[in-house]
């Protein structure tokens, strides 16, 4: 394994956020319902990023492997590509690779996360202000305090 | 005024956030949702309200995909299940056919990240042509209320004209046309409880009873058709026991094999059925137990001008050898196959295979385990010719037969009479 696959890599770079995703995926431009999608994102990301983080740390690569499984696909649908991307070589990559890479994977991951979540903080921002409407802004404040 | 209840979706994802994505685009699909994170919150939504579909993820950490799938399947679940992963898609399919082979009906393979319209194509239905339960749910579903019998009541129930024949539609897959049928046994009443054809036919063999439920179906079903379907090109398809072929085949001094030709002839004669429109289908086992005495039965029936089907195709170890050895006019690909071509490339390349090799050896190619209009409309594409299945028709009594021909949506016209 190359450590330079992780996101520093261009190919694995190449888009780092498309907000376009998640309403493609649904096919609905509401801005409602996105804000309670990426809403729900924020708050499970923040469980699976421990827990990967956590089984980065413990050197337990089956761990690794699962949580990175899951944070892949949740964060390639809310269009956060560099993270799923990341996720995806830690996914296949984490029993082969020399467990000292771990600590390096670590240090982007937490990276790469804070930046999807103060990106997909934003959008929800932009979207609870054209529904009008602070529904969203009690669970936005929330996380923001969680993560800001 | 009567309200539809719309179809309820049961989703199980340990991602929320995927698990409630799923749950939007079902609902602007018209569905009614509930999305549950973990096994035992999960089946609790289930026993409380059964769903008409599920989606399940096979990766969660308490309890995965595919042991969720086998408690599914020990309730005998009837819910339509979307397999959701982000694995690669032969684990999936892999998944699916485990999950199919245990009883349960899989609407398709979501793979992550999946379009909202994908999605939404796995959750329609269509009423009419809904998937049935493969044989193999309906036994597992009602295990419990199956009951054996002994040789005396099988030879009681011969005796009472309580084994009788069942007919199971086959159309072409191009014009939708009835081609022809199936004859299954069935045994009426059996005074223990519904038995199985499985069952009693494994009973009939193990007892030597085998030639004379043969002889009962026979009999009964060219009756049957040489008065329903006179002048007609529709077929019907009667299955050898590998025991009636081993019995035609062992004396052959006194040429039962000559015998068994002849006394077919003489039925059909009777009946009123050119030989050609019959169809016998035998399994590979069958035609392998006796080798040298099948080939030499299976050519003379050939030259008298019955037509020979080569059962469950795909699934024998020896399917090749056979299909070139013994003269074959037909092959069936096996329902494993067909039910899940839609959802699994594997069985879908499988079919298409199976189907231009059998046109390639200019053989007439059947699909059994049609469930669905869908996989009709695969096998038209890809060439099949003939179709059979609980999605086309189930096996019914000749009354129902009629009923048959007048309601499927399928036809377009024929002149059966």
């Amino acid at each position: 394994m190359n450590i330079s696959r992780l996101p520093s890599d261009p190919a694995l770079f190449d888009t780092r956020f498309d907000p376009a995703v998640l309403a493609r995926l649904i096919e609905s431009e509401d801005p409602a319902t996105l804000a309670d999608l990426y809403g729900t994102f924020l708050q499970s990301c923040e469980k699976s990023l421990g827990l990967l983080l956590q089984s980065l740390r413990e050197a337990d690569v089956t761990a690794a492997s699962q949580h990175a499984h899951r944070l892949k696909s949740a964060s390639a649908q809310v269009g956060a590509l560099a993270l799923s991307r990341m996720c995806a070589v830690i996914e296949s990559d984490a029993q082969r690779v020399a467990v000292a890479v771990f600590d390096d994977w670590r240090n982007r991951l937490e990276e790469e996360a804070a930046a999807a979540l103060d990106w997909i903080r934003a959008r929800v921002t932009e979207l609870s202000a054209c529904i009008g409407s602070g529904e969203f802004d009690t669970s936005l404040g929330k996380e923001e305090g969680r993560h800001g | 005024m009567s309200e539809t209840k719309p179809l309820r979706l049961l989703v199980i994802d340990d991602d929320p956030a995927i698990a409630q994505t799923i749950s939007v685009i079902a609902r602007s699909a018209g569905l009614e949702t509930e999305i549950t994170c973990a096994p035992d919150e999960f089946f609790r939504a289930l026993e409380a309200r059964p769903p008409d579909f599920i989606a399940l993820d096979l990766v969660m950490p308490q309890m995965d995909g595919v042991e969720v799938m086998l408690k599914l399947a020990s309730f005998g679940c009837r819910a339509r299940i979307i397999i959701t992963s982000g694995l690669g898609s032969r684990v999936m399919d892999a998944a699916g056919r485990s999950a199919t082979e245990n009883g349960l009906v899989i609407a398709g393979i979501l793979a992550k990240p999946f379009s909202a319209g994908t999605l939404r194509k796995l959750l329609s239905v269509e009423p009419k042509t809904a998937p049935m339960a493969p044989p193999t749910v309906t036994l597992a579903a009602s295990a419990g209320a199956l009951a054996m019998a002994d040789r005396d009541e099988l030879r009681e129930a011969l005796r009472a004209g309580k084994i009788v024949p069942y007919y199971q539609p086959k159309i072409k897959c191009r014009s939708g046309r009835l081609s022809g049928f199936e004859v299954l046994a069935r045994w009426l009443d059996p005074p223990r409880g519904p038995v199985p054809p499985d069952h009693f036919i494994a009973l009939a063999e193990r007892e030597g009873l085998i030639d004379l439920l043969s002889e009962v179906i026979l009999e009964s079903s060219l009756k049957w058709f040489g008065a329903r379907f006179t002048n007609s090109d529709v077929s019907l398809a009667i299955n050898l026991s590998a025991i009636t072929i081993s019995n035609a085949a062992a004396a052959r001094d006194a040429s039962p094999v000559a015998g068994f030709v002849e006394h077919v002839t003489r039925r059909c004669e009777e009946s009123g059925v050119e030989p050609r429109r019959v169809v016998f289908e035998l399994t590979e086992s069958s035609a392998m137990r006796d080798p040298a005495a099948s080939l030499n039965l299976l050519t003379r029936l050939r030259m008298k001008g019955f037509h020979l089907s080569l059962d469950d195709f795909g699934t024998g170890y020896s399917s090749m050898l056979q299909l070139v050895r013994l003269p074959f006019s037909e092959i069936k690909v096996d329902r494993s196959f067909v039910s899940t071509a839609l959802v699994s490339e594997e069985s879908s390349a499988v079919v298409r295979s199976i189907v231009d090799l059998g046109h390639s050896l200019g053989l007439t190619c059947v699909a059994e385990g049609v469930e669905d209009a869908r996989t009709l409309s695969y096998l038209n594409e890809i060439g099949c010719d003939l179709a059979q299945g609980f999605g086309i028709g189930r096996p019914m009594d000749s009354d129902a037969v009629d009923e048959w021909m007048q309601s499927r949506p399928w036809r377009r016209g024929e002149n059966e009479h």
